[in-house]
C-alpha cells in the first residue's frame, strides 16, 4: 500500500459517510418533519446538517494532501466535459452549497417551507451525482482490478451501510443531546427509527454477500485481473476475511441492539453504545476494504 | 506532414539489453527511479510431460514500452486540469504549469506510461524526444537500440511497413486508446496467453 493514498481513503470514505447520513437521516426528516421536531425553539436537524457539512469539509481537506501541487486545486474544475475527477469535485462543492442553503433555512426557522424541500432535493441529487462520479472515476482501463462491478458496488455499499449506521449513531447523539430520549435513545423509540435500523441491518447483510461475491481475487466471482502493465499483486486474504467478519459483526451487534425495540418495547439499556459499536465495526471493515482497493492500483507498494 | 507519430517495436529482435531505457533516462536527465521507457521481461510456462519424459515448455520475450501517444488520449480526457495535450503531429505532452499532481492520468493510462516524479511532485512521461523530432532527429531510444528493434515515424507509414499488430501479452486491449504503436511479435507470443505469461521483472519497471 502506498501511504500517499491515505488521503484518498479518507476522502472517499468520509464523502460516502456524509452522503449516506444525508440520504438516510436528513432528507426523510426534511419531508416528514419527524423525528426531529423543534425543541425549545431549536431544531436538532440543523446540528445533524452541521455534522454532515463538517464531515464533507474534512473529506475535502484530506483530498488536498493527495495533490502534488495543492495550490493548483482550483484548476481541477477545468475539464468538466470529460474528466470524472472534475465532475466529482464540482458535485461535492454543489452538495456542500445546497447543504449550507438548507442549514440557513433551518436556522431562519423556514425549514418546513417549499424552499427548504427544494434545496433538500437538489442536495440529494448532487449527492447522488457525487457518488456516481466517485465510482466512475476509478473505473479506468489502466487498473483492471478497478474496472469492474466491484468498484461501484463497494462505493454504494459503503455509502448505504455507513450512512444508515452513522445516521443511527449521529441521530442518537443529537436526540440525546436535545433531551428527546427518556428511554435513552430516541431514534429506536420511533417507528421511523426502527425502520431505519432494520434497513441498516439488511444493508449490512447485502454488503457482506456482495463483497463475498465480487471482491477481486478473493470473491467467489472476483476473477483475477487480466494481464496488464500494472503489477497484479493479490492483497493478503486475511484483510478480506477480517473485513467480512467485522462487517457481519456490526450487523449482529445492531440486531442485538434492536431486539427490545423490535419486540415493541422501549430500547434496551445501553442501546446507544451498541449502535456505536456496530458503526465502529462497519467503519473499520470499510477502512480495510478501501485499503485493499488502493492496494490493487499500487501493486502492494512495489511502485 | 506527419499526422500521428508512432513507435514500432520488434519483439522478435529485442534482446532485452535495456539500452533504450538507459538512453531515454540519460537524454531526458530523469531522476533515480523514474523511467519513461521500460523493458518488460515476459515469461511463463513450465515443465510438460511428453511421452515418458518431461520437457520445458516456456515462453520468454521482452517488450519495450513507453508512452504510445495514443489517438484516443485517455490520460488527457481524465486530467481534471487539461494539462495533457496533443500536438498536431500526434505527440502527447504534459503542461507542467497546469499539472496539480493528482495522478489520475497515471491510473487512466493502461500502458503505465505516466510516471510520478518524486522530485517535482508532478507526473511526467515520454515526450517522443520532441526537441529532437523538431530538429529532424530521431528519439533517443530509437537511435540507441543496437538491434534496431525500435523505429518511429508516421503511424500510417509504420503500419504499411510493419503490419497492423499493436498488442502482445501483457499489453492491454488497444481498442480503448488506439495506441500509435506497431509490433512485430516474438514467436513465443502465440503461446504466451496459454502458458500464463506475465511480467517477470516488476522490480525493474
Amino acid at each position: 500500500m502506498a501511504w500517499r493514498e491515505w488521503p484518498l481513503v479518507a476522502f472517499t470514505l468520509l464523502g460516502q459517510l456524509a452522503t449516506g447520513i444525508y440520504l438516510f437521516l436528513v432528507l426523510p426528516a426534511v419531508f416528514s418533519g419527524r423525528p426531529f421536531e423543534r425543541v425549545a425553539g431549536r431544531n436538532p436537524l440543523l446540528y445533524v446538517l452541521g455534522c454532515v457539512m463538517a464531515i464533507l469539509g474534512v473529506a475535502a481537506a484530506a483530498s488536498f494532501f493527495h495533490l502534488g501541487r495543492p495550490l493548483g486545486a482550483p484548476n481541477a474544475l477545468a475539464n468538466l466535459r470529460t474528466s470524472w475527477l472534475s465532475r466529482e469535485i464540482l458535485f461535492e462543492l454543489l452538495f456542500i452549497f445546497f447543504l449550507a442553503v438548507l442549514a440557513f433555512l433551518f436556522w431562519r426557522g423556514r425549514g418546513e417551507g417549499g424552499l427548504a424541500k427544494t434545496a433538500a432535493v437538489l442536495a440529494a441529487g448532487v449527492a447522488v451525482l457525487f457518488l456516481i462520479s466517485m465510482a466512475r472515476l476509478y473505473m479506468v482501463p489502466g487498473v483492471p482490478a478497478w474496472n469492474r462491478a466491484a468498484t461501484p458496488f463497494s462505493f454504494i455499499a459503503a455509502t448505504l451501510v455507513l450512512g444508515s449506521l452513522g445516521g443511527l449513531a449521529a441521530g442518537g447523539v443529537v436526540s440525546r443531546a436535545f433531551g428527546f430520549a427518556a428511554a435513552g435513545y430516541f431514534l429506536l423509540s420511533s417507528p421511523w427509527g426502527r425502520v431505519l435500523a432494520i434497513v441498516a441491518a439488511a444493508l449490512v447483510a447485502v454488503s457482506v454477500v456482495g463483497h463475498a461475491l465480487l471482491t477481486p481475487c478473493h470473491g467467489v466471482l472476483g476473477r483475477r485481473a487480466v494481464p496488464s502493465l500494472k503489477p497484479d499483486l493479490v492483497p493478503p486474504a486475511v484483510f478480506f476475511a477480517l473485513r467480512l467478519v467485522l462487517l457481519a459483526g456490526g450487523g449482529v451487534v445492531l440486531l442485538a441492539a434492536l431486539r427490545p425495540a423490535l419486540k415493541g418495547g422501549p430500547p434496551g439499556e445501553g442501546v446507544a453504545v451498541f449502535v456505536w459499536v456496530a458503526f465502529g465495526l462497519a467503519a473499520t471493515s470499510e477502512l480495510l476494504a478501501r485499503f485493499q482497493f488502493y492496494f490493487y492500483a499500487r501493486g502492494g507498494g512495489r511502485r | 506532414m506527419v499526422r500521428q507519430y508512432g513507435f514500432y517495436f520488434n519483439a522478435a529482435a529485442c534482446s532485452g539489453c535495456k539500452a533504450c531505457q538507459v538512453a531515454c533516462k540519460d537524454h531526458n536527465d530523469l531522476q533515480g527511479g523514474l523511467l519513461w521507457r521500460r523493458v518488460y521481461e515476459v515469461a511463463g510456462g513450465g515443465w510438460e510431460k511428453a511421452g515418458e519424459i518431461w520437457v520445458p515448455k516456456v515462453v520468454a520475450y521482452n517488450v519495450s514500452m513507453a508512452c504510445n501517444h495514443c489517438e484516443v488520449v485517455v490520460c488527457g480526457l481524465a486530467c481534471p486540469t487539461k494539462a495533457i495535450w496533443k500536438r498536431d503531429d500526434g505527440i502527447v505532452l504534459i503542461d507542467e504549469s497546469r499539472c496539480i499532481g493528482c495522478r489520475y492520468c497515471e491510473w487512466a493510462c493502461p500502458y503505465s506510461a505516466i510516471r510520478y516524479d518524486a522530485a517535482t511532485n508532478l507526473v511526467s512521461k515520454c515526450t517522443f524526444c520532441v526537441e529532437s523530432i523538431d530538429a529532424g532527429l530521431a528519439p533517443a531510444c530509437v537511435t540507441s537500440c543496437p538491434l534496431r528493434a525500435l523505429d518511429f515515424g508516421d503511424i500510417d507509414d509504420l503500419r504499411k511497413k510493419y503490419g497492423p499488430v499493436n498488442r502482445v501479452v501483457p499489453l492491454p486491449d488497444p481498442e480503448s486508446t488506439k495506441p500509435a504503436l506497431v509490433i512485430t511479435p516474438h514467436k513465443d507470443t502465440a503461446e504466451a496467453e496459454r502458458r500464463g505469461a506475465e511480467v517477470a521483472n516488476w522490480e525493474e519497471v
